[in-house]
């Protein structure tokens, strides 16, 4: 029986400096939600997973962690890549999940099934990855609340306004709640559960 | 400490002494700690080569956020050159070969044992704190189970029946130090051993906080711009130490937090910025108080 060959694409060149630069990154993200950074690594070839969800994946992640994959990331290749690399395992089960890493935001319009945590620990939360085609910061949402001076308007052509429902029902929950973070194939922002969302009021109306 | 001692790293160790995984570890505590600003993440602290109370928290996350870019400024008291201060210091020029500054102003990561610099923190700083006892109300509820349940329910009134029995002792609120503060409305934090002078410093900062606590295993943060309320009563509102009359006995500066220190048996005192990288810089600017060695001369 011959098993078919696939070769694992490399992960971080430099573990300890490449972590480092990474995390810095992500954050300053999530302590200044709806501000884009460029990534500092992005690393290809990761089955599925964009360059720069696979940096948030490789820094974040071990064998500590489990990762739920929505359907269109969850591959042989990408189980295979972050099993090498991270050494954590998949979970089918979004409850279980520490992180989540989706090919959009779809899996979180309306209810969704991930782990808010529990008002003992709410740390015991999922943070979500959410692949975007763009990021801006303009029209779409007004951000406001912790790591935000006055309003930061914040928006994405991927995120629909039925996410955004969602995101706002859950920052009422706080502090329960997932975290998001939106990686494009270059950059990446966070909404944190503590962001409050003000809709474009020309929208609701 | 030799240009040799600054400049090589000791190759034994992983940069900035913890190993990898450990970092990542941290990293992801900190993470849900500046999503839950004031909420204290319980993390698996790690022996550290110190001991407890030396800083061993906020060594951790210092670590886990150091960069080889960064350069680190670390004090103790306000003051660069105090033992605690030197030791971090020395051991992140060992394990991380960073570059090491006692300038607010230069620092991108600055590691505190109980003060906040005079000098505003900026955007691209990160103010770490060492903290002892991070529960605010562990002094008045001692199990763990049950100021867990407290937090989660925001049942706060212990605290403020601590601060009116301040009154009713006192007259006023005799707390001076590690002061409770309202973080968003949300959570009673304990701004770790802060004189309470520090507390409007950390009320929509610009730089971020995260605070470290090595033994009992807890961090938490303050993004930037965070409400940071000190609590009080309407009739007995939150106030900070003040000198009147007061100017540090080196710089002339004014409404600083000063140090006293006793001149002699005679019970003489001056009074000095707890801040020496403040003071220094004042001095170096041509401010002289009274009692500096080139005060006289510039008198004459």
């Amino acid at each position: 029986m011959t098993m078919p060959q696939r070769t694992i694409a490399q992960g971080f060149t430099d573990l300890t400096h490449q972590s480092q630069q990474s995390f810095k990154s992500i954050m300053d993200a999530m302590a200044q939600p709806g501000k884009i950074y460029d990534a500092p690594h992005k690393v290809d070839n990761a089955g599925a997973l964009n360059p720069v969800a696979t940096m948030v994946a490789l820094t974040l992640c071990d064998a500590e962690t489990l990762i739920y994959l929505d359907e269109a990331l969850n591959s042989a290749e990408t189980r295979q890549f972050l099993a090498f690399h991270t050494g954590a395992a998949t979970t089918s089960d979004p409850q279980k999940a520490q992180f989540a890493f989706l090919s959009s935001a779809e899996a979180l319009e309306g209810d969704h099934a991930f782990n808010m945590g529990n008002h003992e620990y709410p740390d015991q939360s999922t943070t979500v990855i959410i692949a975007v085609n763009d990021l801006a910061n303009h029209a779409g949402a007004t951000l406001s609340g912790p790591g935000i001076e006055t309003s930061r308007a914040f928006a994405s052509s991927s995120l629909s306004e039925k996410f955004w429902q969602q995101a706002e029902a859950n920052n009422a929950e706080y502090p329960l709640g997932i975290d998001h973070i939106f990686v494009t194939e270059t950059q990446l922002a966070a909404l944190p559960r503590s962001t409050k969302i003000n809709l474009d009021p020309a929208q609701g109306e | 400490m030799s240009l040799d001692q600054l400049t090589n790293a000791a190759p034994a160790y992983n940069f900035a002494y913890l190993d990898e995984q450990t970092k990542r570890m941290i990293r992801r505590a900190i993470l849900k700690g500046i999503a839950v600003p004031g909420y204290q993440v319980p993390f698996a602290a790690r022996e550290m080569p110190m001991p407890y109370g030396w800083g061993t928290g906020g060594v951790q996350v210092t670590a886990s956020v150091l960069g080889e870019s960064d350069i680190l400024k670390v004090i103790d008291q306000g003051a660069d050159d105090t033992t605690n201060a030197v030791s971090i210091r020395n051991f992140f020029a060992k394990t991380a070969n960073v570059e090491l500054t006692t300038h607010t102003k230069e620092a991108t990561v600055i590691q505190t044992r109980h003060r906040i610099p005079e000098e505003e923190l900026q955007a691209h700083q990160t103010l770490v704190y060492q903290v002892p006892i991070p529960e605010p109300l562990r002094f008045l509820e001692p199990r763990e189970t049950e100021t867990r349940k407290m937090h989660a329910l925001s049942e706060y009134g212990l605290i403020h029946v601590k601060l009116y029995e301040d009154i009713a002792t006192h007259g006023h609120i005799a707390t001076t130090y590690a002061y409770p503060v309202m973080v968003e409305g949300r959570y009673v934090m304990d701004p770790s051993p802060t004189p309470k002078f520090d507390n409007p410093k950390m009320h929509k900062s610009k730089a971020l906080q995260l605070f470290g606590a090595g033994r009992e295993k807890r961090i938490y943060a303050l993004p930037p711009y965070t409400d940071v309320v000190s609590l009080d009563f309407e009739d007995h509102p939150f106030t900070i130490q003040e000198w009147p009359d007061t100017k540090c006995a080196m710089c002339g500066a004014e409404g600083v937090y000063f140090d006293e220190v006793i001149l002699d048996d005679a019970g003489n005192n001056m009074f000095v910025c707890s801040d020496s990288d403040y003071c220094e810089t004042r001095q170096s600017e041509g401010h002289l108080g009274p009692l500096n060695a080139d005060y006289k001369e510039r008198m004459q």
